[in-house]
């Protein structure tokens, strides 16, 4: 497989009245075509913050401080974005209320990206297709609030892969739907990739999400990737003390009224983020220099790695 | 502890609880899940009567309260206290946390000296400290606030609570914080909760028994073992086989029975059983009859009459 996508040592900061927030800290990682990338992370960790920086979308108090992002072999600047942006990279977002104009047909909205990504080929015709495949029967001259939320989603889906993109970006694309509506929803996502070979990266707090959908998984957590592996190696193979802590807070399947272990402690402030390690406040097994440094990324296999002090030896003593 | 017969909430022509029926053991915790829409958030707010009842019997504790006023449901109010989903709007921005917990203490006439104690203690009982009564909820997180709505529905001593989604705005790792706390609690306080939720695994983990709406309906009524082990309902066996399950070999030896179409509007409801137009086993006749929850034995109650094992099939 082809690499698709190389993001290195990216970092974002968004500069609010209370100061800088830095809610990427140091994120790199590849994706290869056809891959499914799952990025988990609660409120903060920075994985939303990264996938707009990607897209160029950190708006007027983010900025871009350093990274380099490749994608297809070209290196994005916030020019040639803009041309990518909706055509070879797409994004859904978590609420479909709000990412749909209210004012504006669905068919209107969705020719109007055909038509400012150039499309060649019968407009109509084009998004009477896509409306069809995501099961949407074509009503392109009904508003946004004539649909449930879930075809909503299914629009934003339409819209978002009217182009043919070669990468989507899925940012709790479920989060907001019932559970029934979430299986269809990520059922069009799987067969949409199966046709198409387009890479996904799937945004969310799911950990039950994550492990049916994605092939490989970043966890985040304070603006810093703690752990990267297969998604086998992520919940089989736990190496991070936060993975550990967010894999025993859901209920075991197997175990279900077993009492839960939760991660003590509340997210870390990310104006006045610890020195060290992220984690370090509600890390069970924090040491000396978890306060002080932050922990570079360890190998622990060719395709698992984590950030952690636990990783180098010589600091179990 | 409570009784629910026939319980009817319309909106206009929206039929948002339409004839439910359950019981709640002092004690024990009562899930009761369903889809957005289905009505399980009106039927909490309907028993503790934030909304009036338009058909039906409210029993609490042995007594009638369907037809109280709001004066002669006062007392029953202190009794019967609600925990709300969403910590960000539920809690007055402008009051400080120990004037949250206050105020309902306050309403209730409790005494003036002791008031300050018991604000320390509640809020020393939710995991936070008697220096933290002085601030205002934007300077807490989403956690934290949630345990402030949590002291506050303590604050008065009820015996039952209704929990409406209390930890779904909340973060994973919080989630498991907020959880145990609430089963503690329930344990040290002798609470009897009703769950109100879409979280289908954090409701099988708390509840002992787990009620299944859907349109205004209980379709499924089991033991939380047995409703997980034995679904019989073909909207609950649909709605489990939804919920995503956090281990990549479970969750690809899994298979999905996915619903046709979308929840119909609750305006405008199916004849018949109201879930004949989505459901996978639906026959014509399905469109005509009337279904009741009946007991299939063992206590596992279900709405569909044509449920092989189940002794209502013959």
């Amino acid at each position: 497989m082809t690499e698709i996508l190389r993001v290195e040592d990216l970092h974002t900061s968004f500069y609010t009245s209370m100061g800088e927030v830095k809610a990427v800290d140091g994120v790199s990682f590849t994706l290869k075509r056809g891959e499914v990338l799952g990025i988990v992370g609660e409120s903060g960790s920075g994985k939303s913050a990264s996938m707009l920086s990607i897209m160029g979308l950190a708006g007027s108090s983010g900025r871009v401080k350093a990274g380099k992002i490749t994608f297809n072999g070209q290196e994005l600047n916030a020019e040639n974005v803009k041309d990518l942006r909706g055509k070879s990279i797409s994004m859904i977002f978590q609420d479909p209320m709000t990412s749909l104009n209210p004012v504006l047909t669905i068919g209107y909205q969705l020719r109007e990206v055909l038509r400012r990504h150039k499309w060649q080929g019968d407009i109509s015709a084009r998004v009477n297709e896509m409306l069809e495949r995501v099961g949407i029967v074509p009503r392109v001259k009904n508003y946004p609030h004539e649909f449930s939320g879930g075809q909503r989603q299914r629009i934003m889906i339409a819209s978002s892969i009217i182009c043919n993109p070669e990468l989507l970006i899925a940012d709790e694309p479920t989060t907001a739907l019932d559970v029934t509506v979430q299986a269809q929803i990520l059922e069009l996502l799987r067969e949409l990739r199966k046709t198409s070979g387009m890479s996904l990266i799937l945004i969310t707090h799911d950990l039950g999400v994550i492990a049916g959908e994605a092939d490989k998984v970043i966890v985040m957590y304070g603006g810093r990737i703690m752990e990267e592996g297969t998604t086998r190696e992520i919940f089989y193979s736990t190496a991070h003390p936060y993975t550990k802590g967010l894999l025993r807070s859901v209920p075991n399947p197997e175990n279900p009224e077993a009492r839960l272990i939760p991660i003590d402690g509340q997210p870390p402030n990310l104006l006045n983020p610890p020195k060290g390690c992220p984690f370090v406040k509600r890390c069970p097994q924090a040491m000396k220099i978890c306060l002080e440094n932050k922990p570079d990324m360890m190998n622990l296999s060719e395709t698992h790695k984590f950030s952690c002090w636990l990783g180098v030896k010589e600091n179990y003593a | 502890m409570l009784e629910i017969v026939n319980l009817k909430k319309y909106f206009g022509s929206v039929r948002s609880v339409d004839g439910v029926s359950f019981d709640i053991q002092r004690g024990e915790t009562l899930g009761l899940v369903g889809e957005s829409g289905c009505g399980k958030t009106t039927t909490g707010r309907t028993i503790i009567k934030l909304y009036e009842p338009d058909a039906g019997k409210i029993i609490f504790a042995g007594q009638d309260i369907t037809r109280l006023t709001p004066e002669e449901m006062l007392p029953f109010r202190k009794r019967m206290q609600m925990i709300f989903q969403d910590p960000y709007s539920s809690l007055n921005p402008r009051m400080t946390a120990g004037d949250i917990i206050r105020e309902p203490m306050i309403i209730h006439k409790f005494a003036k000296d002791e008031i300050d104690d018991r604000v320390n203690n509640l809020l020393r009982l939710v995991g936070l400290n008697s220096e933290q009564a002085g601030r205002y909820p934007h300077e807490f997180s989403g956690g934290q606030r949630q345990r402030i709505g949590i002291a506050r529905a303590l604050a008065v001593e009820p015996e039952l609570i209704i929990c409406d989604e209390p930890i779904s705005a909340l973060d994973v790792s919080i989630q498991a914080q907020i959880v145990n706390m609430l089963e503690d609690l329930q344990k040290s306080l002798g609470l009897t909760y009703l769950f109100i939720a879409h979280d289908l695994s954090m409701v099988r983990h708390i509840s002992s028994r787990i009620a299944v709406m859907y349109l205004g309906k209980i379709v499924e009524l089991a033991k939380s073992d047995e409703l997980y082990s034995r679904p019989l309902h073909p909207y609950t066996v649909s709605l489990l086989s939804s919920v995503p399950i956090p281990d990549p070999d479970k969750s690809s030896r899994r298979k999905l029975i996915a619903l046709k179409g979308e929840i119909p509007n609750a305006s405008n409801i199916p004849s018949g059983c109201n879930f004949h137009t989505r459901c996978p086993k639906a026959k014509p006749e399905c469109a005509n009859i009337n279904v009741k929850l009946q007991d299939t034995g063992n206590n596992h109650f279900c709405s569909c009459p044509f449920i092989l094992g189940g002794k209502i099939h013959a």
